[in-house]
């Protein structure tokens, strides 16, 4: 590269260039506005429309900014006549071909092309025959969620770049030439028919006009009657930028938020399609209360709480167990007030909540060898990783934004390991496939290390500097048996080998792991062995490189961060600590619980055993998230008080003495910390759809107010800031600042967020290397005969509360299915869509069955959506994780029969 | 049976472009369609997957080129005039009403490859028309129902046949 310094003028204005800026990169450095169509950030430049003309002096020829380079010396205007002119021919151009009517468009006042007509003063063919445009272009609209009116397509051809270089699919092409040219599907079967489009609207984001639309936003409101509002999407633990438009106190519809530095504008189909739960008609709005039948009955929200006070200390008084669940879904504020109300109203710390059966499994392991537990890396590393390790993580469906940007990365040419029994999509990518028994992570990763120890592809500078007690582990490689690990893993060797070179040996390795890894009951062990890997060759705690737990709901780190863990204070404090608990006494001037308290699976047991007698729900839906749900549905039916607090009536509310019912994301302020700890704003869009609902820590906080307490929280800021007392690595975040600066946790000695963990020293100081003897594998029986793999699918989240509210998503995949292997369906005769009965030891349930070669014989995959085949029913809770509680949730020998 | 022999013989195409290029997908289309006269669905993923393009670009590619038939050529071709004289006379509700019974819009081909309905500009027999003409046949003054028997008429015969 050289370092010749470039200069050009733009309008008389003198810009300094970097290397490889275009035009319109210099023009835009100084705000000197180039008008553009075809252009988009992130894609490459098409530069066919020619709206960005520009005059450099000296030139006959214009020249398109968009992909013109600046040179030094080049003087350019960008106003000209002969500008100008040139700019209304195109204009003049596009609208003759252009069969819109901007009266009745949905894009009118955002349209690119309506705003250069007005620029230019260019008049349009308004009024276009319906028939002429139906004939010619026709209207995509098959399908449940997107209408493309081809009548209105510029032929940018942004949209068929989006849909191939953001999402990697490749639904949209141009097909035919001159007069007929238009964008279309393979064979124009529309994009229903055609299985690349999964719905994630980016192209919608991106088109200029208003030929690509929402169909249910059809005519409900245009840019000058909505509002529109920037938050942060509800599901994934991405966190992706949305950005909200409502009318009349409703969503009409979502757009990716440009700005976010997290997604830069991309959604999947879960924040682009999935907000129709806000407005939904079975959101609750009354506070509901058993009669004397037992029936639900409507009461004041003052009656309701006060019903809860009177029952908490009426068990107060009996000396019953209390316990309280909080929820990754609800803001920091939240889970932070929540929290605070147990330990120090109720005094118990049986907090838990949903990151128990997710990733406690990274906290205990993670915590022990490297001292943090969470993501190394910020997301934005991925552009710089050249092998990527995945393990576990099904990411297309579970982090679908992630893992794009991981395929970006993987197309510029670098590697991927993949590390998954089933073939799942992203495996299409992959440099190197390995499809290890389900549960064999152990043995593989220890395969690997000593294939590295062997070959000393380890990296002596890491070991010897900055762990403790490596020889110990490289004592234990030597002892260990690869023959063995080769074959319970059931991996060739040679391909172990080809993956332990390539990720020992690449410049920048990166682990990206998620509940494939965690969700065992040697789970623990699973994560101590991943960062054995990564710490014996030099890979973590440097650069780009680290190891990568995804957490998997939009707000589960900032859960864990408040402390809604049993034992764990906000900011990762121990309760049984007496300095740790000091601090928050202190704090909170009150006393606390001193011994740890019950985590998730132990809380029901208990419940069972009669020991805890109150129970306070807020926003979680254990009975179809949790393992083994024949056992939580009688632990929730015993509990003699139960009190849900959320959005729906969902199967755990059903169970409930007690509904109260909350706000949702889109009603409230607050922050939501993403899986890279990054901590963002969460804005109102509209205000509570009826009135009287409050903001879940609103409830707690009118609920401690009844007990005569005053924590003087008027807003979400009070809390925040005691927050940034009570946890510090929060300290350093202004809550005013939030939306114009990035903020990781934790901040440095300057008050700087850290975006990279462990950088020259790790959290604990020295890591630890701790070898791990391979825990028994899940064995096949003739009882039992396949393994049930359980995880979800790329339309739905979680328990399916929220997307399966938006009639859209749900006509796409309205029904659960198995996926088996043509060889088992073959042997038991079944078809597509044959109803087959899945039992384990603990449960039974139904399903349809989908034939797919993405697993393996005898191993089956469901997903955990659906209320109408709870697949935890099938799961068990006895087997813990010795260190994090974690049941098997991942992993269940079944039998299957055709009905 | 018959999707693996096409399978087969779409791989024994591919067998001579050994180290496929982008540009060998004119080609390789090119051969598949003198084998079978057109491209289906089925021949163009199969070659667009070897050669390394998306199926959709490949479509796109291949409807921008008059030589690719990208449909299953009809048996019957049937030319709706859709000029001055025939419009006044009725030819776009004909061409509607054809459309419904077919199941096709103009300018496609019945799934079974029997009927691909077009449309013309005038034709030269404005005195006679609506106008109508099917392969080399020319029928003259036609309704919907003439049509409508035309085609079932057509519909039988190769349904026995
Ligand atoms: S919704 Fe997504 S996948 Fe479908 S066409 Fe648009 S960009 Fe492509
Ligand atoms: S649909 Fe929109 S983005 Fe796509 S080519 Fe047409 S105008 Fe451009
Ligand atoms: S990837 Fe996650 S955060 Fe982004 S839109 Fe989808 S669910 Fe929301
Ligand atoms: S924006 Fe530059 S050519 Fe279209
Ligand atoms: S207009 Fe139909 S034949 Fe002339």
């Amino acid at each position: 590269m050289s370092n010749e310094l470039i200069v050009c003028v733009i309008d008389g204005v003198e810009i300094f260039c970097e290397e490889g800026w275009t035009i319109l990169d210099a023009a835009n450095s100084v705000g000197i506005y180039i008008p553009t169509l075809c252009y988009f950030k992130d894609i490459t430049t098409i530069g066919s429309c020619r709206v960005c003309s520009v005059e450099i002096v000296g030139d006959k020829l214009l020249h398109t900014a968009c992909s013109t380079p600046v040179r030094n010396g080049m003087n350019v205007l960008t106003n000209s006549e002969r500008v100008t002119n040139a700019r209304k021919l195109i204009i003049e151009m596009i609208l003759s071909r252009h069969f819109g009517d901007c009266l009745v468009c949905d894009a009118s006042g955002e349209c690119l092309l309506e705003k250069y007509s007005y620029d230019f003063g260019v008049s349009g063919n308004l009024f276009v025959k319906n028939e002429f445009k139906e004939n010619i272009h026709g209207i995509d609209d098959k399908n449940p969620l997107i209408i493309h009116d081809r009548g209105k397509c510029i032929l940018c051809g942004i949209c068929v770049k989006v849909c191939a270089e953001w999402t990697h699919r490749d639904a949209l092409s141009f097909v035919n030439k001159g007069s007929k040219i238009m964008v279309s599907t393979l064979y124009n079967q529309g994009l229903e028919k055609n299985k690349e489009c999964i719905y994630c609207g980016n192209c919608i984001t991106s088109c200029p006009v208003g030929a690509l639309g929402e169909k249910n936003a059809v005519g409900r409101g245009r840019a000058p009657e909505v509002q529109k509002v920037r938050t942060i999407c509800p599901y994934c633990g991405v966190g992706c930028g949305i950005v909200v438009y409502q009318k009349a106190n409703k969503i009409v519809k979502v757009r990716g938020d440009l700005k976010s530095n997290v997604s830069g504008g991309r959604l999947c189909i879960k924040g682009k399609f999935g907000l129709d739960f806000v407005n939904s008609k079975e959101r609750l709005t009354k506070p509901l209360i058993r009669d004397e039948n037992g029936n639900f009955k409507e009461v004041e929200f003052i009656d309701a709480i006060l019903a809860v006070k009177h029952k908490i200390e009426e068990i107060q008084r009996k000396k019953g167990g209390f316990a309280g669940l909080s929820s990754a879904r609800c803001t920091n504020e939240d889970n932070y007030v929540f929290q605070k109300f147990f330990r120090t109203i109720i005094k118990s710390d049986n907090i838990d909540h949903c990151a128990r059966i997710c990733h406690s499994p990274t906290v205990s392991g993670l915590t022990q060898t490297l001292g943090s537990a969470a993501m190394t890396n910020p997301i934005e590393d991925i552009e710089r990783v050249d092998c990527f390790f995945i393990i576990g993580s099904n990411m297309t469906s579970s982090h679908p934004v992630l893992s794009w940007k991981i395929i970006s990365r993987v197309k510029q040419g670098a590697i991927l390991i993949l590390v998954d029994p089933r073939k799942s999509p992203l495996s299409k990518y992959a440099t190197l496939h390995l499809q290890l028994n389900p549960g064999s992570d152990v043995s593989l990763l220890n395969a690997m290390c000593k294939i590295i120890y062997e070959e000393r592809m380890y990296d002596f500078d890491m070991l010897e500097n900055r762990t403790e007690n490596y020889k110990d582990f490289f004592k234990s490689l030597e002892e260990a048996d690869l023959d063995k690990l080769a074959a319970d893993s059931g991996i060739d060797e040679s391909d172990i080998r080809l993956a332990a070179r390539l990720y020992a040996i690449s410049g920048a390795s990166s682990i990206y792991y998620a509940m494939g890894i965690t969700q065992h009951s040697f789970g623990t062990s699973n994560v101590i062995s991943l960062t054995n890997l990564a710490i014996m060759c030099g890979k973590v705690g440097f650069g780009p490189m680290g190891v990568n737990p995804l957490r998997g709901q939009n707000n589960v780190q900032g859960a864990c961060d408040m402390g809604a863990l049993p034992g764990v204070l906000p900011g990762y404090k121990n309760i049984e600590n007496p300095a740790d608990r000091k601090f928050f006494e202190d704090l909170w001037q009150t006393t606390l619980p001193e011994k740890k308290g019950k985590t998730l699976i132990e809380i029901m047991n208990a419940i069972l055993d009669g020991e805890i007698n109150f129970l306070y729900i807020m926003g979680e839906n254990p009975v179809i998230s949790d393992p083994n749900s024949n056992k939580t549905l009688s632990a929730l039916e015993k509990v003699d008080f139960l009190v849900v607090q959320d959005i729906f009536l969902t199967e755990t509310a059903a169970l409930a003495d007690i509904v109260i019912p909350a706000t949702s994301f889109a009603e409230v302020d607050g922050t939501f910390t993403n899986t890279e700890r990054r901590v963002q704003k969460v804005n109102k869009v509209i205000e509570p759809i009826s009135k009287g609902l409050v903001d879940d820590w609103g409830i707690i906080n009118k609920i401690a107010e009844l007990f005569g307490i005053d924590w003087g929280y008027k807003g979400w800021k009070d809390i925040f800031n005691e927050i940034k007392r009570a946890v510090g690595v929060y300290s350093h975040i202004d809550p005013d600042l939030l939306e114009s600066k990035q903020y990781f946790w934790p901040g440095d000695e300057y008050g700087q967020s850290v975006k990279r963990l462990h950088q020259n020293k790790f959290s604990r100081g020295k890591a630890i290397l701790s070898y791990q003897e391979p825990n028994i594998p899940y064995k096949i029986t003739p009882e039992y005969p396949y393994l049930l793999i359980i995880g979800r699918l790329y339309e739905h989240y979680h328990t399916g509360t929220m997307t399966r509210k938006s009639s859209g998503i749900e006509s796409l995949k309205p029904y659960t299915q198995v996926y088996i292997n043509p060889k088992d369906s073959m042997k038991l005769k079944l078809k597509n869509d044959d109803w087959v009965k899945i039992t384990s030891a603990n449960g039974e349930i139904k399903a349809r069955v989908l034939i797919s070669l993405e697993v393996k014989p005898s191993n089956l995959f469901i997903s955990f959506h659906y209320k109408e085949a709870i697949a935890n029913k099938l799961t068990d809770s006895s087997n813990l994780d010795a260190l994090s509680k974690m049941a098997p949730l991942k992993v269940t020998p079944v039998n299957l029969e055709a009905l | 049976m018959e999707e693996i022999k096409t399978s087969n013989i779409v791989d024994n195409i591919l067998k001579k472009y050994e180290n496929p290029k982008k540009s060998d997908l004119s080609k390789a289309l090119l051969d598949a369609q003198n084998e079978f006269g057109y491209l289906n669905e089925d021949i163009l993923k199969k070659i667009s997957a070897y050669i390394g393009v998306s199926a959709t670009e490949a479509y796109g590619f291949a409807s921008f080129y008059s030589m690719y038939n990208l449909e299953k050529p009809g048996k019957y071709i049937f030319k709706i005039c859709k000029g001055t004289a025939c419009h006044i006379k009725g030819a776009k509700r004909l061409i509607n009403e054809i459309e419904q019974y077919l199941g096709i819009k103009e300018g496609e081909t019945t799934p079974d490859g029997l009927i691909k309905l077009e449309t013309s500009s005038c034709l030269g027999v404005c005195a006679l028309s609506p106008v109508l003409i099917i392969n080399d046949k020319t029928y003259v003054r036609v309704n919907s129902k003439i049509v409508k028997s035309l085609i079932d008429e057509i519909r039988a015969e190769n349904f026995n046949g």
